[in-house]
C-alpha cells in the first residue's frame, strides 16, 4: 500500500477533525441516531391486536383518573366538563440529539353536545420531529383538553397537526391548577403532561396525530373510521369503553 | 374375486373407521367438550391467604412468630386441606418458597393425597441464590396446588405492578413493592378441556372502607382536616394501582383464552377490596362473575373477620397507620379521639376481601360457596389471619343463574 502524502493526510485530518475520530461519545450518538431512525420506521409484524388496543384504553383511563384524583387538579376537574373532546396519549416516547423524534399512540373521545355523553375512543398514532437543543430519551403521558369545536372537528378528518395555527397551551400546574378561579377556556387545546426521564420542553407542539384505522379495527372488530366513531357517539358503543367513559363522566366529582 | 372383494371391504371399512375416529377425536386445542367426555361430578376450588408469618418493617423482615407457632399453623392448614381435598387451591403469602409449597405437597402425600404445585415469588428482597439473601427469611409468594390426576402447568408469573425489581424462585432484586399473578392451566381428567387458573395478591395500601372515608369527607366539608386531600389522594393511588393490576391480569388471561382456546377462566386470591369499591365494579365491567353472587346469593363471607379471627392484631391497641397520624396531626384532641375511635371501629369491621372470580369456568356446573379455615388450634388460633373461600362445583343440567354484568 502506498502511504498517502503528508499534505493529503493533513487535508484529510482537517476534513475529519481528530476530535471526532477519537470522541468516546460517538457510539452513543450513533445509538441515538439509530434509535431515532428506528422510531421513524414502522416495525414489521407489530400490528396492534385487540389486547394491545385495550391496553391503550386502560392506560389512558388510568392516566386521566390519576390526574383527576390529584389534589391540585381542580382546574382539570372543572374543565373536563367544558371540553369538547379529550385526547389522551399514555406514552409518547421522545428521543433527541439536536433533532428529536416523537412517537406514540393516543385516543380521542368527543362529547356529544346534545346528550353530554362521551363517545367511544378513536385511535390515533402520533409522530413528530423537532429541532433545537435537546438530548435524551423521555416517556411522556399527555392529557389534552380540546376546548374548541373547531379543533375537535379537525380530528374528524383523520389527521391533526399540533402546530402553528393551533392555540396550544400548557395546562396550569401546581398552585395555578389548584385555584378554582383559573378561567375556563372556550377554544384551543390545553395539554397536561407527566414526563419520566430527562427531556426539556415537553409539549405536543409539532406532533401529528393520524387516525389509526388498523387499531380501530382491532378494537371494534370491524373496519371503523375515526370519523364514524366520533361523529356517532350514541350508536358506536364497545363494552370495553364503559370504564373510560365512566371516569370522564365522574370527572367533575370532588375526590 | 371373492377374496379381492373381501379385501376391498375390509380396507374400506378400516378407512371409514379411522376417519370416523378422527372426526370424533376431541380437539386438543378447543375448549368445546366432546359429548362423550367423562367429567367429574364435583370439583372444588379454594382460595386462601396462608399468612407468611413475617414482621415487615421499613428496613427489614423478621419472623413474626416462633417456629413452633409456624409449625402449628402449617399442621392446622394441612389438616383442613386434607379434610376438604380441593381439586385446585390458590394460596397466597406462602413463605418461604419453594420450601413451603413443597412441604404442603409432602405433608398431603403423607396423608395419601397426591398434589402438584406451581409457584411464583412476589416478595424476595435481594436474593442471589437459594441460600444467599439479604432477608434470609423472605421468599414469599403465590402457589397453586392441583390434586392428581388433574394436570397442572405453570404458564406465567405475570408482574402486575412495581417497576423496580423482579422476583424469581431462586433469585431476585426488589427495590419496591411488587405484585404478581401466577397463571397456570389445568386439564380435567377425562376431558379435553383446558382451563386457565390464576391467583394473585393485589396491592393493599391504606385499609379503610367507604363509610369511614365518607366520615372523613364530611369532617373535611365542615372545614376540618386540612390534610384530608392528601390522604384521599393516597387512597385513590392505591385504588388505581389495584385497578391497573386487575386490568393487566384480565388482558393477559383474555389474550391467552382467545389465542390458545381455553374453555374458561377462574382466578382468585386476596384482592384487598370490598364489593362496594370501584375495583369490584371494574371486575363487573370487565364481565367477570364473582362466584359468591351465583344463584342469587347476595352476601359473601367475611374472609377478614377481626371479631372472630384471633390472629388479626387487636385494632384497639394497634398503632395507627402513618397516613392517619399525619391526617390528625395538629387537629384538636377531641377530633383526634373521634377519628381514632372511628378508625379502630372500622378496623374491627368484618369484610370480604378474598374472591373467586370466573369467566365461563366449568360450563354446566354450578358453584356453591362456603368459608374455609375456621378451625382453630387448641388455644383458639386459626391457621391464618384470613379465612378462605371454597367453591364446590356440581353438575347442574338446568344451569345456574349468574349475575348480569353492567
Amino acid at each position: 500500500m502506498i502511504a498517502a502524502p503528508l499534505d493529503a493526510r493533513a487535508a484529510e485530518s482537517r476534513r475529519f477533525p481528530r476530535i471526532i475520530h477519537c470522541n468516546r461519545s460517538r457510539p452513543i450518538l450513533s445509538a441515538f441516531f439509530a434509535a431515532m431512525m428506528l422510531m421513524l420506521c414502522p416495525a414489521p409484524g407489530t400490528a396492534m391486536d385487540v389486547t394491545d388496543a385495550q391496553e391503550i384504553v386502560d392506560n389512558a383511563r388510568l392516566i386521566v383518573a390519576r390526574m383527576l384524583a390529584h389534589p391540585d387538579m381542580n382546574w382539570l376537574r372543572r374543565n373536563v366538563q367544558e371540553a369538547k373532546a379529550i385526547f389522551i396519549a399514555p406514552a409518547i416516547v421522545r428521543i433527541g440529539y439536536l433533532a428529536g423524534v416523537a412517537k406514540g399512540e393516543g385516543i380521542l373521545l368527543v362529547k356529544d353536545e346534545q346528550t353530554g355523553q362521551w363517545s367511544d375512543p378513536a385511535f390515533f398514532s402520533l409522530m413528530g420531529v423537532s429541532a433545537g437543543l435537546q438530548i435524551g430519551i423521555a416517556r411522556t403521558e399527555v392529557v389534552a383538553l380540546i376546548m374548541g369545536r373547531d379543533e375537535a372537528d379537525s380530528f374528524f378528518r383523520g389527521r391533526f397537526v399540533f402546530g402553528p395555527g393551533t392555540a396550544l397551551a400548557i395546562g396550569p400546574m401546581g398552585a395555578a391548577a389548584k385555584a378554582a378561579t383559573t378561567p375556563t377556556l372556550r377554544h384551543g387545546i390545553v395539554s397536561l403532561a407527566k414526563a419520566e426521564g430527562a427531556y426539556a420542553g415537553v409539549t405536543l407542539q409539532g406532533v401529528i396525530a393520524m387516525s389509526d384505522e388498523s387499531t380501530n379495527e382491532a378494537y371494534y372488530g370491524s373496519a371503523m373510521r375515526s370519523e364514524d366513531i366520533l361523529a356517532h357517539p350514541q350508536t358506536i358503543r364497545h363494552w370495553y369503553s364503559a370504564r373510560i367513559r365512566n371516569t370522564l363522566d365522574r370527572a367533575g366529582e370532588d375526590p | 374375486m371373492t377374496r379381492l372383494l373381501r379385501m376391498i371391504t375390509v380396507v374400506t371399512l378400516s378407512l371409514a373407521s379411522i376417519s370416523c375416529q378422527t372426526l370424533g377425536l376431541p380437539d386438543q386445542q378447543s375448549g368445546i367438550a366432546d359429548v362423550s367426555e367423562r367429567l367429574p361430578d364435583t370439583f372444588k376450588v379454594l382460595t386462601y391467604n396462608a399468612l407468611h408469618g413475617l414482621l415487615t418493617g421499613t428496613f427489614g423482615v423478621a419472623p413474626g412468630e416462633t417456629p413452633e407457632q409456624n409449625e402449628t399453623r402449617f399442621r392446622l392448614l394441612i389438616a383442613q386441606l386434607a379434610k376438604v381435598q380441593p381439586d385446585v387451591a390458590f394460596l397466597q403469602e406462602v413463605n418461604p418458597l419453594p420450601l413451603r409449597s413443597e412441604a404442603y405437597v409432602g405433608a398431603l402425600k403423607e396423608l395419601g393425597l397426591a398434589y402438584d404445585e406451581v409457584h411464583q415469588v412476589d416478595a424476595c428482597g435481594i436474593r442471589t441464590d437459594e441460600k444467599r439473601a439479604l432477608f434470609a427469611d423472605l421468599n414469599n409468594g403465590l402457589v397453586i396446588l392441583a390434586k392428581k390426576p388433574l394436570r397442572l402447568r405453570k404458564l406465567a408469573g405475570l408482574k402486575l405492578s412495581g417497576e423496580k425489581g423482579e422476583c424469581h424462585t431462586d433469585r431476585g432484586f426488589q427495590l419496591e413493592e411488587l405484585r404478581y399473578a401466577l397463571i397456570a392451566e389445568i386439564t380435567i381428567p377425562g376431558s379435553s378441556r383446558r382451563h386457565l387458573v390464576a391467583t394473585t395478591h393485589l396491592h393493599s395500601g391504606f385499609e379503610a372502607g367507604r363509610s369511614f372515608l365518607a366520615y372523613l369527607a364530611s369532617l373535611h366539608s365542615q372545614g376540618k382536616l386540612s390534610k384530608y386531600r392528601s390522604l384521599r389522594w393516597n387512597v385513590e393511588q392505591s385504588r388505581l394501582r389495584r385497578i391497573g393490576e386487575i386490568d393487566r391480569l384480565s388482558r393477559t388471561l383474555q389474550r391467552l383464552k382467545r389465542d390458545e382456546n381455553y374453555a374458561g377462566i377462574l382466578f382468585g386470591g386476596d384482592l384487598n377490596f370490598e364489593s362496594d369499591d370501584p375495583e369490584y365494579e371494574e371486575l363487573q365491567l370487565l364481565r367477570y362473575v364473582d362466584t359468591t353472587r351465583v344463584n342469587g346469593q347476595n352476601a359473601g363471607f367475611y374472609t377478614a373477620d377481626p371479631p372472630r379471627n384471633r390472629l388479626i392484631p387487636d385494632a384497639m391497641t394497634s398503632p395507627l397507620p402513618s397516613l392517619l397520624t399525619g391526617l390528625i396531626k395538629g387537629e384538636g384532641d377531641d377530633l383526634k379521639d373521634d377519628i381514632t375511635r372511628a378508625y379502630r371501629a372500622e378496623m374491627q369491621r368484618p369484610r370480604q376481601i378474598d374472591y373467586l372470580i370466573e369467566d365461563s369456568f366449568l360450563p354446566g356446573y354450578c358453584p356453591t360457596q362456603s368459608i374455609f379455615g375456621l378451625e382453630t388450634d387448641e388455644v383458639g388460633f386459626p391457621a391464618s389471619d384470613h379465612y378462605g373461600l371454597l367453591n364446590s362445583y356440581a353438575v347442574s343440567p338446568d344451569g345456574c343463574t349468574r349475575p348480569g354484568t353492567l
